[in-house]
C-alpha cells in the first residue's frame, strides 16, 4: 500500500476521518507529494546526523540515496498497524538507501542513528501534514476546479444538457467542502502527533545520563541549583566558580547582603564561604588536611532558612507583640546554633579539628548554656537531637496551643538574637581559634523568608559589629523588609555597616560571558568531558543558514521601502542593523521559527540569570544524548537541536510564571503574553524599529498612586522574579523602601522571547504609559488595549499579510 | 466499624439510632457538592448545625447557602459562622467555643462534611476539636464531585497567594537536616509544581491517590503533573487510597519507619494537595506525631467558580472515631 494510503488507513478513525480515505490519499498524493516530502525530511535528519555515522566508517562518509529511498517508498508495501509502526517500517528502506563504505562497526551500530533520523523525519512529516489545515481553500478549489473542467468537457461531449452539468458541480462543491473538512481533521491529528512527540522530552525532566550506543554519559548541567549539592561539599569546592564578586564577599570584616534574582547563584556563594567546603576544596589538593592549616581567616556557619515556615511566629489574636517578637528570635537562634553545632559536628568527623575533638565535652557544656532550660546533654550530637528539638517543641506547642486559646506554659529558653549570637561568638573565639584571627561568618540564606523583627535582629547583629562575627547575607531583590536596627532612629547604613553585592549581570558585559563558560568548563570536567569548551558544544549558524540570501535581501528591500529613509540606497548598515527583522519577518512568512544556537545567543537568552544558562544548556545535552549523539566524543549540538532546547526552557518558564510569582502570577503571565503580542506585532511590521524589547514607561513614578495599586502589586512581582529586568543594572529596585524613579526601562526577561515569538534585543525602544499596562491587566479593558497597542505600539499588517502572522505561535493572548 | 471507608452514604441517620446527634457541621460553598451531605438527611436531627461561610462574592454560593437554609431547617438550629479563606482560626476557635457552649453530653456527638472545607481549614478544624477533647464520637463525611475541570491543567484554582506552613502545624525544622517534602498530589499540577519549585526540597515523595475516586479517572493525577513526576525517581513515588484516611495515616507512618528516609536525617514537610480524605490522613498521623513534621500548604489566589459547576457525586462515609484513639504507632514526638 502507498504511503498516503498507509498512513491514512492507520489514523483516519482516530483523526475522526471518516469516509473520504481515499480523497484524501489522492490529495495528498496531488498536492503534497508525501514521498517526496518525506525523502527531503530524511535527507535532512541524515545530513545532521551525518557526523555521528562518520564516526563509525573508517574513511569516507556514508552516503545517502535519495532517489532510491523515494522509489523503494512508492514501491515498496508499508504494512503499518499503528503510528509508531511507520518508523519501524522504514527502517529497512533507509538501512538499503544508505552506503556506509569502510564501516568499521556492525549494522546494528548503525541502526540508533537510522532510528533517530527515522524519528526526526517522521516527527517532521506530522508536522508537515498538520500544517495544512492553515492550507487556503484555494489549493483545493484549484485541484476541484480541474476536475470540474474535466467534467465539463465530459458532460459537453455527452451532451446530455445544462441540468446535468449544474448537478455535477453541486456535487463537486458538495466533495470540496467535504474535503476540506476531512483536511482539517487529518492536519489537527498530525499537529497533535508531532506535538506529542515532542511533549514527550519536554513534559519530562532529563534524566541524569543516557546510554548512547555502548556507552553511558552523564548531562553535565544536571544540577542546576545549589541545592542539588546537597551537603556533597567536596562537589561543591569543585563545581564552584568564581567571579567578580567574589573577593568582596569573602571579605573578613564585611557584612555583606547578596542580592539577585532566582537563579543569579547567591546560594552558592554562601555554600562556598562555609567551613566544609573550605576545608573540600583544600583537600581537592592536599588530602588529609586539617582545618587550622586551610587558608582562609573564616569560619563559615550555613543557614538555609525555610521558606513560609516563619510566617507562624508573627502575632496573634492570643499571643501579644512582645512574645510574638521572642519566639520569632529565638526560632532563629535555635537554627543557628544547629547549624553551628552540624558545621563543627562534620569537621571532627573529618578528622581536622583535633585540638577540638579532644575537648568536646566540655564544648557540648559550654554550647549547652546558651539553651539553659534545655534537658542535660553530654554530646555535640545531643544538642541538636535533644536540646535543639527541645525548643523547638516549646515554640511550636505554645503556638498550637495559643492559637486556639487554650492556656499552656512555655518552659523553652527563649531569648533576644543579638544577646544569644555575641554569646556563640564568644564561645566560638575562646573555644575554637584562641590562637588565631579566624572570624566566624554567619551564613543567612533566604533572608527574605525572615519575619520583619528577625531581620531587625540580623541587622542588629551587623550594626553592632561584634568583633569575632560577621553576617553575611543572600536575599532575593526586594526582600530586605527593613532597614532598621532595635536602636530607633538608627539603621544600618552603607557602607558603615554592610557592604550590597548585585547579581544583576548585565548580558553584554565580557565578564558575564566568562563567568558562564567557566560554570560550563567546570561541569564538563566533573563529569569527565574531554573537551570543556562549552562553545565548542554550541555551534553557531549563520542567518543564511536560517533564510537563503536571495530571500533575506528581498526581505531587508520590502523593509527598506516600507520606510522614510534618508539615504537613497539601502546601504551595508541599513542591512546590519535590520537583518535579525528580516529574518523574523521572512521565517513568520513561511511559518518557521526563529533559531536559537550558539554559545552567545544563549548567553543573551539567559538575561543575566546564570541558571538560566544552565537550564538551556540541560535541554540541548538533553536532547542531544536523547538524539543519541555522541557529545563527549563529538562535542557538537545541532543547532535545530539547540532551537528545540530554547523553546522549550522559554515555555516552561513562561508557564510557571502563573505558579510561581505569588498573588499576581495569573496577571503577569496574561501581561506577558499581551506584550509579546504587540512587540510580535512591531516586529513583523515596524519600518524602522521592530525590535524592540525595551518598554519606556514615562510615568514610572506614578505607580504608587492608589488607581494604579493592583498594576504596583504585578509590576513589583515581574522585577522580584526577574519576569522584567529595569534596564539600568545599577539601579536597584525597593519597591517598599524607597521613592519609584520618574520613568523606567522595562525588558522582559528575554528567556521568554523565544516563546513569545520576539526578538531578545532590545535594540530600540517602545514609549508605554502606566494608563497602558493597567489596560492590559484589566480584564474588562484588555482587549481593546491590546488591539490600540497594535496598531499604535506595534504596527499594524498590510492588508495581504496573513492574518496568523500577528500572532506567535501558539500563544494568542486574547484567547 | 475498624475502616468505614468506602462506605456510600445513600441517606445518612443520626450517629446514635433515635439520638440526635449534638452538631453537624458543614461549609457552604460555590461547588453544587456542597449540598451532598444536607440531602441525603434522612431522619437526621442534630441540635446544633455550624455552617461555615467563606469570605468574597459568590453568587453560587449564595444560591447554594439558600438551599442549604431550606434542607437543614427540619434538622436543628442553624448558626452560621463566616471564616476568611486566609485565616480560619478564628472560625475554629468560634465552633469550638460554641460547642462548648452548649453543654449536656461531653464529647458530643458530632457528623462533619469534609467536602468544601479549603484542606487548611479542615486540619484546623480538626486539630481544634481534638485539643478540646470534642472527637470522640464524630463521622466525618466527603461528597465527590461529579467531576473535575482537568483539560487545561489548572481545574479548580487560579495562581498561587502563598506557599507556607499552616498555623499551628509546624514542626521541627533545622538547617543541619536536609529537606524531606511528602507532597500528595491532586488535579492541580500547576499548584503543586509551584509549590515544589518554591519549597525546593532536597528530597521529594509523591503520592497518588490510587485508586481515584473514580476507576474512569485513573491516570489523570500523573497526566496533571507529568513534569513534576519526571523529576522525581520512580521509588519515590507512592500511592494512598482516595477515599481512606487510614491508608494514608499507614502510608506516613510507613515512610517515616523507612530508614531511607529517616526522621534522624531529614525534616519533614508534607503538603496535602490531593483529595480531602487524604487531608483527614494526613492529620491523623499528624496528632500520633505532633511536632515531628509540618504542613506546607499553596494557597490559590481564588478558586474559578464562573466556570462551575458539576453536580454532587456520591457521598462516603470515610471516618469515625474509632482507630483514632488507640497507641498503633506508639508514642508520639513530644511525649
Amino acid at each position: 500500500m502507498p504511503l498516503a494510503e498507509s498512513i491514512l488507513t492507520v489514523v483516519a478513525s482516530a483523526a475522526g476521518i471518516g469516509s473520504g480515505v481515499k480523497d484524501l490519499a489522492d490529495f495528498l498524493n496531488a498536492n503534497v507529494r508525501i514521498e517526496g516530502a518525506l525523502t527531503d525530511l530524511v535527507e535532512e535528519s541524515f545530513q545532521e546526523r551525518l557526523p555521528r555515522l562518520r564516526h563509525l566508517c573508517l574513511d569516507e562518509g556514508p552516503t545517502f540515496d535519495r532517489d532510491k529511498f523515494c522509489d523503494l517508498l512508492s514501491k515498496r508495501n508499508l504494512e503499518i498497524r499503528t503510528v509508531d509502526g511507520l518508523r519501524k517500517a522504514l527502517l529497512p528502506i533507509l538501512n538499503e538507501s544508505v552506503s556506509t563504505p569502510g564501516a568499521i562497526y556492525k549494522e546494528e551500530d548503525f541502526v540508533p542513528v537510522y532510528e533517530s533520523i527515522l524519528s526526526s523525519a517522521v516527527r517532521g512529516l506530522w508536522k508537515k501534514i498538520g500544517s495544512y489545515e492553515l492550507l487556503p481553500g484555494e489549493i483545493l478549489m484549484g485541484q476541484c476546479e480541474s476536475l470540474l473542467k474535466q467534467q465539463d468537457a465530459q458532460l459537453l461531449q455527452t451532451t446530455s444538457g445544462f441540468s446535468a452539468l449544474a448537478g455535477s458541480m453541486q456535487e463537486l462543491a458538495a466533495r470540496v467542502e467535504f474535503l476540506q473538512v476531512e483536511v482539517r481533521a487529518l492536519a489537527r491529528y498530525a499537529l497533535g502527533l508531532w506535538q506529542q512527540v515532542y511533549d514527550e522530552l519536554a513534559d519530562a525532566a532529563p534524566p541524569p545520563e543516557h546510554r548512547v550506543g555502548q556507552n553511558v554519559y552523564r548531562n553535565p548541567f544536571l544540577l542546576v541549583r545549589a541545592e542539588d549539592f546537597n551537603h556533597n561539599y567536596a562537589k561543591l569546592a569543585r563545581l564552584f566558580q568564581n567571579s567578580p564578586e567574589w573577593d568582596s564577599i569573602q571579605s573578613r570584616t564585611e557584612n555583606v547582603f547578596i542580592e539577585g534574582g532566582r537563579g543569579t547563584g547567591k546560594s552558592m556563594f554562601l555554600r562556598r564561604l562555609t567551613a566544609q567546603a573550605s576545608l573540600a576544596a583544600e583537600r581537592l589538593h592536599n588530602s588529609g588536611v586539617r582545618f587550622e592549616d586551610v587558608g582562609v581567616d573564616y569560619f563559615g556557619v550555613y543557614v538555609k532558612l525555610t521558606r513560609g515556615y516563619y510566617d507562624q511566629f508573627t502575632s496573634i489574636e492570643t499571643i501579644s507583640p512582645e512574645v510574638a517578637s521572642i519566639f520569632a528570635q529565638h526560632e532563629l537562634n535555635i537554627e543557628i546554633f544547629d547549624a553551628f553545632v552540624d558545621t563543627l559536628q562534620w569537621l571532627i568527623n573529618e578528622g581536622s579539628l583535633p585540638t577540638i575533638s579532644e575537648q568536646a565535652d566540655s564544648l557540648t557544656q559550654e554550647l549547652k548554656s546558651l539553651l539553659p532550660r534545655a534537658p542535660a546533654v553530654r554530646t555535640l550530637a545531643d544538642l541538636q537531637r535533644v536540646a535543639v528539638r527541645f525548643e523547638q517543641d516549646q515554640i511550636t506547642a505554645y503556638y498550637r496551643e495559643k492559637a486556639f486559646g487554650r492556656d499552656v506554659a512555655y518552659q523553652g529558653s527563649g531569648c533576644e538574637t543579638v544577646g544569644f549570637l555575641r554569646q556563640l561568638s564568644q564561645i566560638f573565639r575562646r573555644r575554637l581559634f584562641p590562637r588565631r584571627e579566624i572570624r566566624l561568618f554567619i551564613l543567612i540564606d533566604e533572608f527574605e523568608t525572615l519575619l520583619e523583627i528577625q531581620q531587625i535582629a540580623l541587622n542588629t547583629v551587623m550594626k553592632m559589629r561584634l568583633p569575632d562575627l560577621t553576617t553575611k547575607v543572600a536575599v532575593r531583590k526586594a526582600g530586605r523588609k527593613t532597614a532598621e536596627t532595635f536602636t530607633a532612629g538608627d539603621p544600618i547604613q552603607q557602607p558603615r555597616d554592610y557592604t550590597e553585592v548585585r547579581l544583576d549581570y548585565n548580558v553584554t558585559m565580557p565578564e558575564y560571558s566568562k563567568l558562564l563558560e567557566g560554570i560550563a568548563a567546570k561541569r564538563l570536567e566533573y563529569v569527565q568531558y574531554p573537551d570543556k569548551e562549552i562553545k565548542h558544544y554550541l555551534q553557531e549558524q549563520e542567518h543564511s543558514q536560517e533564510v537563503p540570501v536571495d530571500k533575506l535581501q528581498v526581505e531587508l528591500r520590502q523593509l527598506w521601502e516600507s520606510g522614510q529613509r534618508r539615504k537613497d540606497e539601502m546601504d551595508s548598515e541599513f542591512q546590519t542593523k535590520y537583518t535579525v527583522a528580516a529574518v523574523y519577518r521572512s521565517l513568520a512568512k513561511i511559518g518557521k521559527r526563529k533559531a536559537f544556537c550558539g554559545f552567545d545567543q544563549y548567553v543573551l537568552l539567559s538575561s543575566g540569570i546564570t541558571s538560566n544558562f544552565m537550564e538551556l544548556c540541560k535541554y540541548a545535552f538533553y536532547f542531544a544524548l536523547s538524539d543519541q549523539l555522541p557529545l563527549p566524543e563529538n562535542p557538537k549540538i545541532p543547532p535545530y537541536l539547540q532551537t528545540e532546547a530554547a523553546y522549550r526552557v522559554s515555555q516552561r518558564l513562561f508557564a510557571t510564571i502563573d505558579g510561581n510569582v505569588l498573588r499576581v502570577g495569573s496577571a503577569l503571565s496574561r501581561l506577558l503574553a499581551d506584550l509579546g503580542g504587540i512587540l510580535r506585532s512591531r516586529l513583523l511590521y515596524h519600518p524602522s524599529e521592530p525590535e524592540a524589547n525595551r518598554l519606556a514607561v514615562s510615568d514610572f513614578g506614578d505607580l504608587d498612586q492608589e488607581k494604579y495599586s493592583f498594576l504596583a502589586e504585578v509590576l513589583d512581582g515581574a522585577l522580584v522574579w526577574s519576569v522584567l529586568h529595569l534596564k539600568s543594572s545599577g539601579e536597584a529596585f525597593r519597591p517598599k523602601h524607597a521613592a519609584r524613579p520618574p520613568n523606567a526601562e522595562l525588558i522582559i526577561n528575554r528567556i521568554y522571547c523565544p516563546a513569545l515569538g520576539i526578538s531578545p534585543r532590545a535594540r530600540w525602544r517602545v514609549d508605554m504609559k502606566l494608563s497602558d499596562l493597567l489596560g492590559l491587566i484589566d480584564l474588562d479593558t484588555r482587549k481593546n488595549t491590546f488591539q490600540r497597542l497594535v496598531r499604535s505600539v506595534g504596527s499594524s499588517p498590510p492588508p495581504d499579510s496573513p492574518q496568523g502572522a500577528l500572532l506567535f505561535e501558539g500563544q494568542d493572548p486574547l484567547q | 466499624m475498624n475502616n468505614p471507608a468506602r462506605i456510600q452514604a445513600t441517606q445518612i441517620g443520626t450517629i446514635e439510632p433515635d439520638v440526635p446527634d449534638d452538631v453537624l457541621i458543614l461549609a457552604a460553598s460555590w461547588e453544587e457538592r456542597c449540598l451532598g451531605v444536607a440531602s441525603r438527611l434522612r431522619g437526621y436531627s442534630c441540635k446544633t448545625v455550624i455552617l461555615t461561610v467563606y469570605d468574597g462574592p459568590s453568587k453560587l454560593r449564595e444560591n447554594h447557602i439558600k438551599q442549604l437554609t431550606e434542607l437543614l431547617a427540619p434538622v436543628g438550629n442553624t448558626h452560621r459562622i463566616e471564616t476568611l479563606h486566609a485565616n480560619p482560626l478564628a472560625n475554629v476557635r468560634q465552633t469550638v467555643a460554641l460547642l462548648e457552649s452548649l453543654g449536656g453530653k461531653m464529647p458530643p456527638r458530632i457528623t462533619i462534611d469534609i467536602s468544601t472545607f479549603t484542606r487548611k481549614h479542615l486540619l484546623q478544624l480538626l486539630q481544634g476539636l481534638d485539643l478540646a477533647g470534642m472527637l470522640q464520637s464524630f463521622r466525618i463525611y466527603y461528597t465527590e464531585s461529579a467531576d473535575y475541570h482537568t483539560q487545561d491543567d489548572e481545574p479548580i484554582s487560579q495562581g498561587i497567594s502563598s506557599v507556607r506552613a499552616i498555623e499551628t502545624f509546624t514542626g521541627h525544622n533545622t538547617p543541619s537536616r536536609d529537606s524531606l517534602l511528602v507532597l500528595f498530589l491532586g488535579y492541580e499540577g500547576r499548584r503543586a509544581l509551584a509549590l515544589w519549585e518554591d519549597l525546593e526540597p532536597n528530597l521529594t515523595l509523591v503520592v497518588i491517590p490510587d485508586p481515584p475516586l473514580r476507576n474512569e479517572w485513573k491516570g489523570r493525577t500523573e497526566n496533571q503533573n507529568k513534569y513534576l513526576l519526571s523529576c522525581v525517581p520512580p521509588e519515590h513515588v507512592f500511592r494512598s487510597h482516595s477515599l481512606d484516611p487510614q491508608d494514608t495515616e499507614h502510608l506516613l507512618h510507613r515512610l517515616i519507619e523507612d530508614p531511607a528516609y529517616s526522621t534522624d536525617k531529614y525534616d519533614y514537610t508534607v503538603s496535602p494537595l490531593g483529595t480531602k480524605p487524604q487531608v483527614v490522613g494526613v492529620y491523623r498521623f499528624w496528632r500520633r506525631v505532633r511536632g515531628l513534621f509540618t504542613i506546607m500548604y499553596a494557597s490559590p489566589v481564588r478558586y474559578r467558580e464562573e466556570r462551575a459547576t458539576f453536580p454532587a457525586g456520591p457521598t462516603w462515609l470515610i471516618d469515625n472515631e474509632e482507630g483514632w484513639h488507640g497507641d498503633t504507632f506508639g508514642p508520639t514526638s513530644e511525649s
